[in-house]
């Protein structure tokens, strides 16, 4: 599905304050994966994702999309980019319309629906994102934070891409918006076998949801495995700034205790069915 | 596109432009843009071009990125040369219909032309050169003098600093909705004049809203810092004339007469 072949970015090539961003990336998702995609700040995860939809050329290598070579001509990029939803890193600055309604519409209108089906998407998708029928018709900007960032992450969900891409979703959510936002996202990937890459630094969100784990450091490819076999490699995480779920660093503690526990923990569920009949 | 902006752009360093006062810059170029236009014909260019490049070596920038911001205005430059060229009045030496080009039309295109090129170019080797910290200190200073005429001199440095600093932010502000903005479909550089003012909606819209934001958000953190003016404010780094002004001076005093001495010799071209 999504296939990126020695791929670098270099912002600001040839200027004093060049900076690349990714060197030498190669991966592989496939069709209807969940992938979370972990690394410290600047490790180039926005980056990498804009590259998936076109926003970014890359300076070397090759981005193929479904078998289609982005860097061809005869590939239409409209077309790539309603495929690869991308919601970009603290979205709420792409709400421009009168009423909320009207800016979820923007996306399914850009490729050409019918104002009735886009406005059906845009009912659909507010709903997925939690935003109460009441607010469709206000002002994006009378909206609170959390509510445009709903907004925003909805205006993408209405162009039902195959492939979804969220950067940072959840960041400044509550906690009770967060989950629910997510959970939506599982669910729909679960039933629409939608491709999901959801950037985070939650490693408790990664762990929980995803298929794979795709661990970036310094604009390279640092690990890409299941989540047990990433946060098995907790000094290594901890080394370039990430961290593994705190409930795996709990039970990695009980076992130095010497507590009876296996390795791999790295969701609360796990964990509980384990201690759960040691208790009782 | 957006990238290729050079103008308000500092590129840190140590060489002899970098450590001039930015007063002594200043002056420099105001002297600089006075001579643009006071050059009547192309030996003075030529002059005018030596000294430029004399000092882009000098301050160890790379003369491709000073060329580099021609770019976002080249289309400005050929359509001010057409104009000249075509419009013109004069000595007919070429016609086509109704199009006809003049001595007089070649001559005025080429000069207007350099005097684009050379009024960019000098003022971004300023701004890539001096910080627009140390830039805004020097027009202070050079302004005080008017205090007593109740011309806010510190308020106008001010208001260049701070529109200075978020040149950059509002580039990359205005890039990142429009990246946006094209992941939901919009077909930015495509279609018509009409289809294409219409595209600018979903751009310029965020774009005002998160720069008032800023500014209102700018507003409250000075206050919260007791910002009151320039009454009683003193600086951190003090500015002082050195050796290298002095050199700056008489490098400019002596471009300057070869300049008026040019202009006298060979007249107007
Ligand atoms: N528009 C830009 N211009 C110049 N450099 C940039 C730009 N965007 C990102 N960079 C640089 O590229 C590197 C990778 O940035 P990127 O935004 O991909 O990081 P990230 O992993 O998404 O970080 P974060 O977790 O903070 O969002 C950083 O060092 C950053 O400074
Ligand atoms: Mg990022």
């Amino acid at each position: 599905m999504i296939k990126l072949e020695n791929v670098s970015y270099t912002y600001m090539s040839g200027g004093p304050f060049e900076k690349k961003a990714l060197d030498g990336v190669s991966l592989h998702i496939n069709e209807g994966e969940f992938i979370g995609v972990i690394g410290h700040t600047g490790s180039g995860k926005s980056t990498m994702i804009q590259l998936l939809n076109g926003l970014l050329k890359p300076e070397s290598g090759k981005v193929i999309i479904d078998g289609q070579d982005l860097s061809e001509k005869k590939v239409n990029i409209r077309d790539i980019r309603f495929k690869v939803g991308l919601c970009m890193q603290y979205p709420e600055y792409q709400l421009f319309e009168e009423t909320v309604l009207k800016d979820i519409c923007f996306g399914p209108l850009n490729m050409g629906l019918s104002q009735k089906e886009a406005e059906e998407r845009a009912k659909f998708a507010a709903n997925m994102t939690g935003l109460p029928e009441e607010l469709l018709d206000k002002s994006p900007f009378d909206l609170s934070g959390g509510q445009k960032r709903r907004a925003a992450i909805a205006g993408i969900l209405a162009m039902e891409p195959k492939v979804l891409i969220l950067d940072e979703p959840t960041a400044g959510l509550d906690p009770a918006g967060r989950d629910e936002i997510l959970f939506k996202i599982r669910d729909m990937h679960k039933r629409m076998k939608l491709t999901v890459l959801l950037v985070s630094h939650s490693m408790e969100d990664v762990a929980k949801l995803a298929d794979r784990i795709l661990v970036l450091n310094g604009g390279r490819v640092e690990m890409f495995g299941r989540p047990r076999e990433v946060f098995a490699q907790s000094a290594r995480l901890r080394e370039i700034g990430l961290n593994v779920p705190q409930i795996t660093m709990a039970a990695d503690r009980l076992r130095a205790a010497g507590v009876d526990i296996p390795e791999g923990i790295y969701t609360v569920g796990d964990c509980y069915r384990i201690l759960l009949p040691m208790l009782t | 596109m957006l990238k290729d902006i050079t103008l308000g752009q500092y590129f840190p360093g140590d060489s002899f432009i970098h450590r001039l006062d930015p007063r002594t810059k200043i002056l420099i170029i105001i002297a600089y843009v006075v001579m643009v236009f006071l050059i009547q014909n192309f030996i003075g260019y030529l002059a005018l071009a030596l000294f430029l490049a004399l000092c882009v070596a000098v301050s160890g920038i790379s003369p491709k990125y000073l060329i580099r911001g021609l770019k976002p205005i080249l289309v400005f430059i050929v359509f001010t040369g057409i104009f000249n060229l075509f419009l013109t009045p004069g000595e007919e030496i070429w016609r086509w219909g109704f199009l006809k080009i003049t001595v007089e039309g070649v001559r005025f295109a080429a000069f207007m032309v350099l005097r684009l090129i050379f009024l960019i170019l000098g003022t971004s080797l300023l701004t890539l050169t001096t910080s627009p910290i140390a830039l805004t200190d020097g027009m202070e200073r050079l302004l005080s003098p008017f205090k007593k005429v109740h011309l806010p001199s510190h308020e106008i440095a001010m208001m260049m600093t701070i529109a200075l600093r978020f040149i950059p932010t509002l580039l990359d502000e205005t890039d990142k909705i429009m990246k946006a903005q094209s992941a939901r479909g919009a077909s930015i550089d495509s279609g018509g004049i009409f289809s294409r003012a219409k595209a600018m909606v979903p751009i310029l819209i965020p774009l005002f809203i998160s720069a008032f934001r800023r500014a209102d958000e700018l507003a409250t953190a000075m206050e919260c810092r007791c910002y009151r003016g320039g009454e009683g404010r003193t600086r951190l780094y003090e500015l002082k004339f050195g050796a290298v002004d002095v050199l700056g001076w008489i490098y400019m005093a002596v471009l300057l007469a070869a300049v008026i001495a040019i202009n006298m010799i060979f007249g107007k071209f």
